[in-house]
């Protein structure tokens, strides 16, 4: 009883800042799955931890002399150049064994980037100041307390979204990217190559974790070890807003930030992963393919 | 690959035990025959994830936690409630078997990548509720005895883990070639057809989980002996990821690639300790190096070369063709 009286007794305005500034990054990361699978099929696991260094890329930019907004630029663009990258020499190789062959590359490609962040900036994650103001200065908003930060990390995500339905709507590559991930063979018909679109979603995705990823290091450090835990919520996130669905992932990320939040306060860190994890899974099994989506998206 | 069939699949067998026999009597160095341990007793779990991944296209993430299930079990009975390793092997293979034949239940309603993240969360709560219920661990887990044989020597224990390996290996061949394995490889190669010619798709979903988690049992019984102690950090997500890799190195779908895998894994960064820090890194290099170059891993190598020689177009395919 005790469990459940926790779960009932909690700040719900607490929960609404927590929840929403973590749900809006974890939207950040399933909008990039979401963008890599609907038009290729893959599934990019590398994202986590590409967001976990990002703030550390600005970092060392910042040392070479580089003030922060044309760190942040060059980060973006080195991120994108990254994405593309390896999905030339990972993902699409790894093509031939089927979808299943993406999914372990960009396991590995996780595994490469999380180890050479060690080797790169040793094991310590480093403190990366807030946009505006001082370290960890919070306002009071809609009954609770919300940092600074929050307010950069909702408007930047949602500032990307934008700017990535514009890109997705009236450019040649996005008009590319819709008809490929509506019909793969249509549009290798029209002279699109899908090959190239894929190449593009990861590195635009990996331009977009980027942005989330400079925009949480504030809260979390620059280089922390929560780029396993994030990509697994936004996975989440992304299974339950249908992974077909721009803003069913979105919504999603905000539902996952929400209840991660929820949980975190009524119980004890541990206790909540393993809550979180099993609801996961449960959410998995009665309903696959998620709330949003019209069905599962299958390629062959 | 027909003509010959019958002796061929007895050869890596007699191969393996050949090597390892010559192995443990040549061999005297207590370090080196650990280290040859553990690649075995990995090698017993590698080999099942071959038959899920390669056999039967189905993935799992999260396989640590099934090898946890079991070396749990043996630790808490055999320390806490003085039960001898050998009758503890029942409920702790038992135990892995039912994680497995859960996911396999799971693998029934979710396909690919949503099959994918069910494995990984469940290895992630599986490490994460050892961590806050288990934080203690076990010590003294007692070593292995067979009636009168006792396998706390190293050099035994060697022995007695290899030949589970081979055992399991021999299962797992014979297992590919029967008729349950032709179902196998029709549920990985079109599940729809495989469903139209009679296969019971969700039975040998269920049971492909189950022996493969059920060798995982088998390992992780075998670990927790080997190690004397069980902690809340042996079963991390990252010896999930290490038992993928192992299986995609030595080639996914081949049983001998399994057990290749495992060795290279194990053994190889003992000739670099000094770049211990680079070990992990080395591992995903690996992965990537072998997905991109070599599909069929490292035990299409031998293929691979022999069609280079006779300059036959197109090199050795790719083990898995799932969907």
């Amino acid at each position: 009883m005790s469990i459940l009286v926790n779960l009932m007794s909690v700040d719900y305005a607490q929960v609404l800042a927590t929840g929403t500034t973590y749900g809006a990054i974890f939207g950040a990361i399933a909008l990039g799955y979401h963008l890599i699978y609907v038009s290729s099929g893959m599934l990019n696991f590398a994202l986590g931890e590409q967001l976990a260094i990002s703030g550390l890329g600005v970092i060392s930019l910042q040392a070479f002399g580089l003030p922060l907004i044309p760190a942040i630029m060059v980060a973006l663009l080195v991120a994108g150049l990254f994405g593309a990258g390896y999905e030339r020499i990972a993902l699409r190789p790894a093509m031939r064994m089927g979808l299943i062959g993406p999914l372990i590359a960009s396991v590995g490609v996780s595994i490469v980037i999380a180890q050479g962040r060690v080797l790169i900036w040793g094991p310590n994650p480093r403190p990366f100041p807030p946009f505006t103001g001082e370290p960890n200065q919070a306002v009071d908003f809609l009954g609770g307390r919300w940092q600074i930060q929050s307010f950069w990390i909702i408007g930047l995500v949602t500032l990307s979204t934008l700017c990535l339905l514009v890109f997705l709507r009236y450019t040649s590559l996005g008009r590319a990217w819709r008809a490929t991930s509506q019909s793969p063979v249509g549009a290798r018909l029209s002279g699109i190559n899908p090959s190239l679109i894929a190449m593009s979603s990861v590195a635009l995705a990996s331009v977009l974790v980027t942005v989330a990823g400079i925009a949480i290091a504030p809260l979390v450090l620059a280089g922390g070890f929560y780029g396993l835990n994030f990509g697994v919520r936004a996975f989440a996130a992304a299974i339950l807003g249908g992974f077909s669905s721009t803003g069913g992932v979105l919504v999603g990320g905000l539902v996952i930030g929400l209840l991660d939040a929820w949980l975190a306060a009524a119980l004890s860190v541990a206790w909540s992963e393993i809550a979180l994890y099993g609801l996961l899974i449960l959410v998995l099994l009665i309903r696959p393919t998620g709330f949003f989506g019209r069905e599962v998206v299958t390629r062959s | 690959m027909r003509r010959g069939a019958a002796w061929s699949s007895w050869l890596s067998p007699a191969v393996v035990l050949l090597l390892v026999v010559a192995f443990a009597l040549t061999q005297g160095s207590f370090y080196r025959l650990q280290l040859g341990t553990l690649a075995g007793i990995y090698a017993i779990a590698v080999i099942g994830l071959t038959l899920l991944f390669g056999g039967a296209g189905q993935i799992s993430l999260g396989h640590a936690g099934i090898l946890g299930t079991s070396a749990f079990i043996t630790a808490n009975l055999t320390v806490s409630h003085g039960w001898t390793p050998l009758t503890a092997m029942v409920p702790a293979v038992a135990g892995a078997t039912l994680m497995g034949l859960l996911l396999g239940w799971s693998a029934l309603r979710t396909t690919g990548h949503y099959l994918a993240l069910v494995t990984l969360a469940f290895g992630l709560m599986f490490s994460e509720f050892g961590r806050t219920v288990f934080s203690a661990g076990w010590y003294g887990v007692p070593p292995l005895t067979l009636g009168p044989l006792d396998l706390g020597d190293s050099q035994r224990m060697f022995v007695a883990v290899w030949a589970v390996v081979v055992a399991s290996l021999v299962a797992v061949l014979l297992l590919v070639k029967s008729r349950f394995g032709r179902s196998l490889a029709a549920l990985r190669d079109d599940p729809v057809a495989a469903a139209a010619s009679g296969i019971d798709l969700a039975r040998t979903k269920i049971a492909v989980f189950a022996i493969a988690s059920a060798l995982g049992g088998v390992s992780g019984w075998l670990f927790a002996m080997y190690q004397g102690s069980v902690t809340e950090t042996s079963f991390s997500f990252m010896l999930s990821f290490n038992l993928l890799i192992m299986a995609v190195i030595g080639g996914l779908g081949s049983p001998l690639g399994a057990i290749v895998g495992s060795v290279f894994l194990v053994v190889v960064p003992e000739f670099g300790r000094e770049y211990e820090d680079f070990r992990l890194l080395g591992y995903g290099v690996a992965l990537l190096l072998v997905l991109g170059l070599l599909p069929g891993g490292i035990a299409s190598v031998g293929r691979v070369l022999a069609d280079l020689v006779l300059r036959r177009s197109g090199s050795a395919t790719p083990a898995v063709s799932g969907k």
